[in-house]
């Protein structure tokens, strides 16, 4: 257990050290999320809108 | 340069090379946090705050590279009017920005303990913080007009312009005074740092632009389909 927190205390900069890096996965995995997202909402989209294209075509 | 300019052909591509650039990131990020948070000295004057490094300089280089290539594609969307050159470069801005806030935010966190300091308005720190506003400004403007290609146009051109500030960030250290530190990685003479920092910072900088390459074809395909969106909804009008 010594170790482990040897390791978070970081010599004394844990806050400094620590902040950088959880700031870091924040930004980079919000990123990846928000793209990932967005891609899935506009393919969705555009097959609602190909469906209506095709009903429309029959018609 | 067309054959790659041709969407279903990128498409293509970017599914093959997905998995690999996925797997590559996974490993990178899990071998060099490790490398990065355990499995390197501490720095002789800096402690344990050198660790902050590994996130900060392949944060950075990215963020240089992605505006590089970004300007780039920017050129080539203006001389050769090629859909999928415009789209790229909106598709790399955010996570361009995303790099730059990392670089500065994580450059403040280092720059309070070891300088004494969040911040100095010196060349380099300067410069990149113009280099996040090129970022923020290119994906405001390109969003600004009711006509798409008014928008690409203006972003593209303020793009190419903006890259005067890339060699200015590089070189920023050795023209002007500052409290940072000059390059220590890529120099003339070979790195001026020990191979157990250099490695993680290496195997981290892979991590990055893995990472970059990963969501950069994401949000390509996202761009290519709402694209494709328009013109559905546009034929859609018409009929």
């Amino acid at each position: 257990m010594e170790s482990l927190s040897t390791f978070l205390d970081m010599g004394g900069y844990g806050g400094f050290v620590w902040s950088a890096y959880g700031l870091a996965a924040f930004i980079l995995i919000g990123l990846a999320i928000q793209s990932l997202v967005t891609l899935k909402h506009t393919e969705t989209m555009l097959q609602q809108v190909r469906a209506i294209r095709r009903e429309t075509s029959d018609e | 340069m067309h054959r790659f300019a041709n969407p279903n052909r990128f498409l293509k591509i970017a599914d093959r090379m997905m998995p690999w650039a996925f797997g590559l990131m996974v490993l990178a990020f899990g071998s060099g946090l490790y490398l990065a948070l355990l499995g390197s000295p501490p720095d002789y004057q800096q402690g344990e705050t050198v660790r902050i490094m590994y996130i900060h300089v392949p944060a950075a280089w990215m963020a240089l590279f992605t505006y590089t290539t970004m300007a780039i594609a920017s050129g080539a969307a203006l001389i050769w009017k090629h859909p999928l050159a415009v789209l790229s470069a909106k598709a790399a801005a955010p996570i361009g920005a995303g790099f730059t806030i990392i670089c500065l935010a994580t450059g403040s966190l280092w720059g309070k303990p070891m300088w004494g300091t969040w911040w100095v308005w010196d060349a380099r720190l300067t410069s990149v913080l113009v280099l996040l506003f090129l970022y923020l400004g290119y994906m405001a403007l390109i969003n600004a007009f009711d006509n798409p290609e008014r928008g690409q146009k203006a972003a593209s051109l303020l793009a190419i312009v903006g890259a005067v500030n890339v060699p200015i960030i590089k070189y920023s250290v050795d023209w002007w005074n500052t409290l940072h530190q000059p390059a220590s990685v890529v120099r003339l003479d070979g790195p001026a740092i020990h191979p157990d920092m250099l490695w993680p910072l290496l195997i981290m900088i892979v991590a990055f632009k893995m990472f970059l390459i990963v969501t950069l074809i994401i949000r390509i395909k996202t761009e290519l389909a709402a694209a494709r969106l328009r013109n559905v909804q546009m034929s859609l009008q018409d009929s």
